[in-house]
């Protein structure tokens, strides 16, 4: 009851004002792409120093709640994921847009979000001391091996050629070595050039590689970006809500594997919204329709990466390490503040940490109709600007993006280049998904790789570590699952095919 | 029609640059003398991702900042190479005085003894080194080892087999773990992770057995760990019952150092005005208070004392990067 | 970016071949380029060069063997595409020399000429002009000015 308190005061008329216009700033800052969820944390910090910490607080996870969710504005009306997060929001979302659709996906957006954002405060509200044990449960092998069962999604995500799909992934994967190496020190692939030194930013690449391709073909003929939509349908709500409900079960798998995956600091967020695409495309009755404009497409990563929000802080609170980068400034942000996480968060502090976490259920609530305001204007302007405006302001945004993310004009030269390079292996049947996945689960599977190694050195038998841990057997599990089902399931319709000729034959 | 018309758009294009850059440039070009500075805000920019212990030390300077000289203290974050793409930036950036940038020891001097991290450590005009982070031996509050002789002691007795993690490769860690390696006459097996956040959860998930980290890290994770012995020259008033190195026997002081450096061409007068503003920094006892809290170990080194202070740890790192093979 | 499901398919036969002879030629200069790191450095993008060297030969086997296909690649103007890379690439380079606001209004500029397909007229131009100016003026004030972030000034112009 106690607790219910300390929410309750996260309801008070200043506390509400501060989350509007949190949430608010977030989905704009959010829906510019390069402009991170991580960056308007940290510009607000300063801002927060002066407030009672608990407005603080409420401000800053308010900006982060939208800031996710706004990723996917950028992702379904230009294809550009806006953080790792909203990746596989492109997949489905930019079809859709394209059909004319866009106002469903975005509607769609929202609600799933809503949905996601509920379940990982529900989850760090009442589960997280036990899932932040978990969390440290996965050592160096842990990750090796999740890194390994994320490329499995190499196969799901390359439509038509496997093979390219590995060589996608393979580019990335080497991409992703370039800079200096975390375990070794050494310089690798820099060819002399300080620039090179500090590696591939993700973002930078995600924004190339996604985002560069779409303006390359849109100069190329004159024909409309997105198809517009029927005339004075609004928001499509009603219809959203339908397909919403026909979805529950994979919404709240979806939010569930969300938080659960973002619990793991460091390789979370990023790819939880991808496993969870991955299993929705899986279990889906239409799951050859994914990738072509699938509602449930966008339901699934969209619960999923709103779920991070709230798993992500378990093991910020918890263990006072940052599940991803915006958790990284808010726990800094705490610090400074005078605050220590750990059990105190619970306890002594538990006041703070509650009127916080009601803080993110507001936040959460109010995504729905700030986000169907905002929704609804966006999809209509972005489809009624001419190209010649449409164009160099979506680069416009691409640039100034990249640079901000490091300060770092050279970031941007590496964004283009990339970008003219995703579009060319497009060109050749590879699509720009398996690059990033590469970049992304490069570092993971690599450190996890060498760090277990140095364990199983250490200890005598590098395959024990490698092999004999229980969770390390329960991913390999999954991972060869992964594998062989989709080969297992083609045979079966194919069976089923061939028996259901043979009557006709028959007749 | 369609060329002439463009050509409009053109000239059109170039009136808007020729405004919208004498606007720019009106600003900041008027020469800086010592007395108005700082005239506006000052960037402050750190070679590092927001939420590590640069950005938090960092954080907390920018608020007596102000206090002192009514300007703001603008952080800002240019990672990538462990630091390298920042100092290797540095001194193309604007040498009025209003941009500064967080330097860390040892990376500015072990950095450029490897391949060329596109920075030189003399290139770097560092104005002040404000505090540092005594290396410590941290083990879980479960862990075996109630003392740094029973640490000692299974490290003699299975050479290899005590792993520790820590933060990167020739990092502060790295170092530690490879002078104590010699003092002690052990052999352990070191294992870098990415970021101290990612060393501590390796120690907490018992990855790992032990941790080389500082005693920051042992303040935010109070709770949950402790030290066997901190790198200091005397015990930190945040822990008086864990001894230092140097009384169990162990010639061992040091840890991360963080100062702040200006582009090279910054007037003589204008270094020695921000040496003087973080001098009076660090002697707030509101700062003070919460830099010790945290863990951290202020210390005063001003513009006029730099070099004398890098040519030591110079030095001292010169003999442990022969030791690890990082030079001949 | 097909998004039909079934979109029209193309021989692939001889961009296979190409792509798969580049990424050879990649996988080999990653290897080559791996011989003088420390063997812990060494061990991942070996590893990965080596399987993208494998997967790289088996596409070319597959070029000359089997009939692949791949989906229609949507067409357009070349000389426009080759613009817009152009001038991104332009624009990225001369960020740092002109400067954020004299390299970004040129940029957008151009882009606007590019993506046009219609006829120009005074009006129009002005109109275009305007909004652009005003996007940019936004934005600038919003990165620069609000978010603090430090947009490089031209160091062309620090020298004047």
């Amino acid at each position: 009851m106690e607790t219910l308190g300390f929410m309750a005061a996260a309801f008070s008329p200043m506390n509400l004002l501060l989350a509007v216009l949190g949430v608010a700033a977030g989905i704009f800052i959010g829906a510019l792409p390069g402009l991170s969820a991580t960056m308007a944390v940290a510009v607000l910090v300063p801002v927060t120093f002066g407030m009672p910490t608990e407005a603080a607080l409420i401000m800053l996870g308010a900006i982060y709640t939208g800031a996710i969710y706004g990723g996917s504005y950028a992702a379904i009306l230009v294809n550009t994921p806006g953080t790792p997060s909203a990746i596989a929001t492109t997949f489905d979302g930019y079809p859709m847009a394209q059909r004319g659709d866009g106002d469903l996906a975005v509607t769609l957006s929202t609600l799933s979000s809503m949905v996601g954002g509920l379940v990982g405060a529900l989850a760090l509200l009442t589960l997280a001391p036990l899932l932040a044990q978990i969390a440290l449960k996965f050592g160096p092998v842990e990750y090796f091996w999740l890194a390994i069962f994320g490329l499995t999604l190499i196969s799901a995500l390359s439509e038509g050629s496997t093979l390219k799909g590995f060589i996608g992934a393979g580019i990335g994967l080497l991409l992703s070595t370039v800079g200096v190496a975390v375990v070794g020190a050494d310089i690798r692939y820099a060819f002399g050039s300080q620039f090179l030194l500090g590696g591939v930013e993700i973002i930078s690449a995600l924004i190339g590689l996604y985002c560069i391709p779409v303006l390359i073909d849109l100069v190329a003929t004159p024909s409309a970006h997105l198809e517009p939509p029927e005339e004075g349908r609004g928001v499509r709500f009603n219809e959203s809500l339908g397909l919403m409900w026909r979805s529950k079960f994979n919404s709240l798998r979806s939010a569930v594997i969300g938080t659960i995956v973002a619990i793991l600091p460091g390789a979370g967020g990023s790819i939880a919204s991808l496993v969870s695409y991955s299993e929705a495309r899986r279990t889906s009755p239409r799951h050859e329709r994914f990738g072509h404009g699938e509602p449930d497409g966008v339901i699934a990563t969209e619960s999923a990466n709103n779920a991070t929000v709230g798993g992500g802080f378990i093991p910020t609170f918890v263990l006072g390490i940052p599940g991803t980068p915006p958790d990284a400034v808010i726990l800094g942000a705490l610090l400074v503040q005078g605050f220590r996480t750990g059990p105190e968060m619970f306890t002594t502090n538990a006041n703070v940490t509650y009127t916080f976490i009601g803080g993110l259920f507001i936040a959460t609530l109010l995504m729905l109709p700030l986000g169907l305001l905002i929704g609804r204007y966006a999809f209509k302007s972005i489809v009624s600007i001419p190209k010649a405006l449409l164009v160099p302001s979506i680069a416009f945004m691409t640039v100034i993006g990249t640079y901000a993310i490091r300060n770092n004009p050279f970031d941007v030269v590496v964004m283009v280049v990339l970008g003219v390079l995703g579009w060319v292996l497009s060109r050749y049947g590879i699509k720009a998904s398996p690059i990033v996945l590469g970049l992304i689960l490069g570092p993971i599977a690599e450190q996890g790789f060498v760090q277990g190694y140095l364990m199983g050195n250490a200890s005598g038998s590098v395959l024990t570590v490698f092999f004999g841990r229980p969770i390390s057997m329960a991913i390999i599990a999954l991972t060869l699952i992964a594998v062989f089902y989709p080969l297992w399931r083609a045979r079966r319709d194919r069976i089923v095919k061939n028996s259901n000729e043979e009557p006709r034959h028959e007749h | 029609m369609r060329h002439t018309n463009s050509n409009k758009t053109f000239r059109l294009g170039t009136l808007f640059t020729a405004v919208l850059t004498s606007v720019a440039l009106s600003g900041p070009v008027a020469a800086q003398s010592a007395e108005d500075y700082p005239s506006r805000n000052v960037q402050y920019i750190i070679p590092f991702g927001p939420g590590g212990e640069s950005d938090i030390s960092a954080r907390l300077q920018q608020q007596y900042f102000q206090d002192i000289t009514d300007q703001q203290l603008i952080i800002q974050y240019m990672a990538g190479g462990g630091g390298a793409v920042g100092w290797s930036q540095l001194n193309e950036m604007e040498a009025d005085g209003h941009t500064i940038m967080g330097t860390n020891l040892p990376h500015i001097v072990l950095k450029p003894m490897g391949k060329d991290p596109g920075f030189k450590t003399e290139d770097l005009k560092n104005f002040y080194f404000f505090h540092y982070s005594p290396d410590a031996l941290i083990v879980a509050n479960d862990s075996p080892y109630e003392t740094l002789e029973d640490f000692v002691a299974a490290a003699k007795q299975s050479p290899g087999a005590v792993t520790l993690s820590g933060s990167g490769t020739q990092s502060a860690n790295d170092i530690a773990n490879q002078r104590f390696q010699s003092l002690a006459d052990v052999k352990t097996t070191y294992i870098p992770f990415k970021g101290t956040g990612a060393a501590v959860a390796a120690l907490l998930g018992g990855q790992v057995q032990a941790e080389w980290g500082y005693t920051t890290v042992a303040a935010n994770h109070s709770d949950k760990v402790r030290m066997l012995a901190v790198a200091a020259d005397e015990r930190h008033p945040q822990f008086p019952d864990v001894p230092t190195f140097q009384e169990l026997g162990y010639d061992m002081t040091g840890g991360a150092y963080r100062g702040m450096a200006v582009p090279k061409d910054t007037p003589e007068d204008v270094t020695r005005k921000l040496s003087d503003i973080f001098g009076q920094i660090n002697q707030n006892a509101e700062f003070r208070k919460k830099m010790q809290d945290l863990g951290f170990v202020l210390i005063d080194v001003p513009y006029a004392e730099v070099d004398e202070f890098m040519a030591e740890r110079r030095e001292e790192y010169e003999e442990v990067a022969r030791e690890m093979g990082i030079i001949e | 970016m097909s998004t039909e499901l079934n979109a029209p398919r193309v021989d692939a036969r001889r961009s296979d071949r190409v792509l798969a002879s580049i990424m050879i030629v990649i996988a080999l200069g990653a290897l080559w380029f791996s011989r003088d790191m420390s063997i812990m450095a060494s061990i991942f993008p070996r590893t990965i060069a080596t399987l993208l060297l494998i997967f790289s030969v088996a596409l070319l086997v597959r070029a000359f063997i089997a009939r692949p296909q791949m989906p229609k690649p949507q067409p357009g103007s070349v000389g426009r595409r080759l613009g817009l890379v152009g001038v991104m690439l332009a624009w990225s380079f001369s960020l740092k020399w002109l400067g954020f606001i004299a390299a970004s209004t040129l940029a957008a500029v151009a882009l606007s000429l590019l993506a046009h397909y219609h006829g120009w007229t005074f009006k129009r131009a002005m109109a275009y002009g305007l909004v652009l100016a005003g996007i940019i003026a936004f934005f600038y004030t919003l990165f620069a000015i609000l978010l603090n972030v430090p947009l490089p000034v031209g160091l062309l112009w620090r020298d004047l």
